[in-house]
């Protein structure tokens, strides 16, 4: 059972504010450090139903370099996963991803304040507080990322984002069909649809495998779980061009083609259910939008078989009803960055792209089987080695199968979605905050 | 899948002649997969220490005895470490120290049984029909 | 990412491996265990070998120290995380099947404990090759499959018709 008092917020419920900024720390001084985050449990948010929706939500999430830093002892530390000890930068290979590029302050990650509020007012007041609560509290302050929802909930891209989430037994969305892992009762019969096991975003409750999932010694053992903050920039005026050079190439309107290579309209309408154009009403509908699978598509005959959204959440693409997939799922809890690109206008220049955040118990099981295995590698969906053109590494250019019967498959297309630095962190429960100058 | 018991003390030796080896079996036609490892059982209670073993296993085409034989040539600085190894001089001699050392195979699954030429020529031309669709082009 | 060996050394008492000279020749005659094994498409190769007698060379004395064993030797795509997973989720009763009476081994009513088990089991190969390191077992039975369909269409009259029925019939195998 999660005790919602003590896990923080905006992790198996995302807030819903538009504007949000993320405060970056190191350590300067361990001890007066260990005794203002302890001190800042109390202004964190925690997790537990509210009556009114705070108007600025607080949280704070460490690298394990930021825990070295704050000299937590050996026996502790080494309990932690080896991805979350090693750190991002050092799964680079792995995550096709090219450190040399990484933007400060996301190169060097330690303590992150993340902020969400109703307004940009609210918002700068409370990162202005933050920012100086920091400096005194044994912290320097290394840097922020500004992020804020775009017109439509659309990502720079053009598309709407933040479908698809899990559901989660004993907490949002469990009715959901499409949200949860796929089954059949007794094996045969309709696809129905189950909320996924707590344990598999948070420590101390049971996960898919019927036990918690393996924890750090305590306090870190429950209401914790591990967070991957990725900023992704992504060049838009590039894309764009990509996009309409080889949809004339191939005598595709160039929405279908991006549709194709996503896997829905820019509306959200899934091209699983609705394969030849995008259908507003059923984008509008989160329900209706996510009821589908992929079962009975094999072939990727209305969703192409490496479409982004196929591939990031396979449902039951990789046969067997889905119980190869219910294990890799992760809760997506990004925001856009930077100015939108107005439709048709030059590139700027500008950095615009994504602060990706992820949500999952175990880092190398859940979101790097996603990005590595299935983004960066097509092989899961008898794709051989072709990456996602949308969010595979940025040095290997994808080939994609964009139409069928006849097949018609894309001169190689460069992806425009670049990591530029982020980090593995652990976001501890709030009594982990509260016992760290003890420990 | 053959389990040969080395000589007394000669465990690291292989091993070590084993981790310096290049890729002999590029040259071993026919072979699809092959792992060569020094193997130590545990011990049984109250027994003592087992001696290690070489654990030889391949996927290869056509019948044993041919890739058996080149095979031991490729492998004659390693297969010394064991246990009346004959030397890969005699074809027949390799391959019936080889039977003697067998394990039995219970049962197997294999991706396919197509030979090795066979999945490489299929391979290229599998590039060369995405090639061509994706420029829009017949053979 | 090229494909990775496995070799699993699991001791089993002497009514286990009673079990396994009885049922393997019937699961070997019906392709019980084998065809589902087949449908896991990452699996380059699977055997396993009832060692009773170490060493196998009749003409050399018996180790007498060397447990009776089954020897799991394996070669596979993707993460051993996902293969036993796999083996958990999707085989489970062929693997209670093969191992259900070996020391040590924990079920398959949860995947972490079969990890532990193998990872306890394992041992490190010394050298492993293979021909095609590029190639997933999905590329290469797509690439025999569609050569079959790329003979018929070069037999044929190629004509766009028949590149169109071509492609289309090949289009999941590209």
């Amino acid at each position: 059972m999660i005790d919602t008092a003590e896990l923080q917020g905006g992790l198996l419920r995302g807030y819903g504010h538009p504007v949000a900024t993320w405060i970056f720390a190191a350590v300067d001084d361990p001890a007066a450090a260990r005794v203002f985050l302890a001190a800042l449990a109390d202004d964190l948010t925690p997790a537990r139903d509210w009556e009114a929706k705070p108007p600025v939500t607080r949280n704070v999430a460490l690298s394990y370099r930021a825990l070295r830093a704050l000299q937590l002892p050996a026996s502790l530390l080494n309990g932690f996963p080896a991805e979350v000890r090693a750190g991002m930068a050092a799964r680079a290979r792995l995550l096709g991803d090219r450190p040399e590029t990484f933007d400060a302050p996301f190169d060097a990650v330690e303590v992150v304040v993340s902020l969400q509020a109703a307004t940009p007012t609210a918002l700068a007041e409370a990162a202005d507080a933050t920012r100086a609560a920091l400096e005194a509290g044994g912290l320097a302050v290394t840097g922020e990322q500004r992020g804020g929802l775009l017109d439509g909930s659309r990502e720079h891209f053009g598309f709407t984002d933040g479908f698809s989430q899990p559901a989660i037994e004993g907490f949002a969305r469990e009715a959901v069909p499409g949200q949860g892992v796929p089954y059949r009762r007794l094996g045969f019969g309709p696809l129905r649809w189950r909320a996924l096991a707590a344990g598999e975003f948070v420590l101390g409750a049971p996960d898919e495998d019927g036990d918690p999932p393996p924890a750090p010694a305590a306090p870190f053992d429950r209401e914790t779980t591990f967070v991957v903050l990725r900023k992704l920039r992504q060049d838009v005026a590039a894309f764009r061009g990509q996009i309409a050079r080889e949809a004339e190439r191939m005598g595709l309107a160039p929405e279908t083609l991006a549709a194709r290579l996503v896997g829905r309209w820019p509306d959200g309408s899934p091209l699983a259910l609705r394969p030849d154009a995008p259908d507003e009403r059923l984008g509008n509908d989160p329900i209706a939008a996510n009821d589908f699978a992929y079962g009975d598509d094999p072939a990727g005959l209305r969703c192409p078989r490496g479409a982004h959204v196929r591939r990031t959440n396979p449902r039951d693409a990789l046969g067997w009803d889905g119980k190869l997939t219910a294990r890799h799922r992760i809760l997506r809890r990004g925001m856009p960055y930077g100015e939108a690109l107005g439709n048709g206008a030059p590139d700027d220049g500008a950095d615009r792209g994504l602060i990706f955040v992820s949500v999952q118990a175990s880092v190398a099981r859940q979101f790097e089987i996603v990005q590595q295995q299935w983004c960066n590698d097509g092989n899961a969906f008898g794709l051989g080695h072709e990456p996602d053109p949308i969010a595979g590494p940025e040095a290997t250019p994808a080939r994609a199968i964009v139409a069928t019967s006849p097949p018609r498959i894309t001169e190689p297309l460069h992806s425009y979605v670049a990591c530029r630095g982020g980090e593995y962190l652990v976001v501890p429960s709030l009594r982990a905050l509260r016992m760290l100058p003890a420990l | 899948m053959l389990l040969a018991a080395l000589l007394d003390g000669e465990d690291a030796a292989a091993r070590a002649a084993l981790r310096a080896l290049g890729e002999p079996f590029a040259r071993v036609p026919g072979t699809h997969l092959v792992r060569v490892q020094v193997l130590q059982p545990p011990p049984r209670r109250w027994r003592g220490r087992p001696r290690p073993y070489l654990l030889l296993a391949a996927e290869h085409d056509g019948p044993p005895e041919p890739w058996l034989a080149a095979a031991g040539r490729e492998l004659d600085t390693v297969l010394a470490h064991c246990a009346f190894w004959p030397g890969a001089g005699d074809p027949a001699e390799v391959a019936r120290w080889a039977l003697e050392r067998r394990v039995d195979v219970g049962f197997s699954v294999v991706a396919t049984d197509a030979t090795v030429e066979e999945v490489g020529v299929a391979l290229h031309r599998q590039a060369e029909v995405r090639r061509l669709i994706a420029e829009e082009r017949r053979p | 990412m090229a494909p990775s060996p496995l070799t699993i050394l699991s001791p089993v008492p002497w009514w286990w491996a009673l079990w396994i000279r009885v049922s393997w020749p019937l699961a070997r005659l019906t392709g019980f265990v084998a065809a589902p094994l087949q449908k896991l498409s990452f699996i380059h190769a699977a055997r396993w070998g009832l060692v009773a007698r170490w060493p196998p060379d009749r003409a050399a004395r018996r180790d007498r120290g060397a447990p009776r064993s089954l020897l799991f030797l394996t070669t596979f795509d993707g993460s051993a995380v996902q293969y036993i997973e796999a083996f958990v989720r999707v085989v489970p009763g062929r693997i209670m099947g093969l191992y259900g009476g070996a020391q040590g081994f924990p079920g398959v009513r949860r995947s972490r404990p079969v990890e532990r088990y193998i990872r306890e089991h394992s041992h490190p190969v010394d050298h492993f090759w293979c021909a095609y390191p590029d190639a997933t077992v999905t590329m290469k039975r797509q690439a025999l499959a569609l050569t079959a369909h790329y003979d018929a269409y070069l037999a044929s009259d190629r004509s766009d018709a028949a590149w169109r029925r071509f492609t289309t019939q090949a289009q999941t195998l590209l």
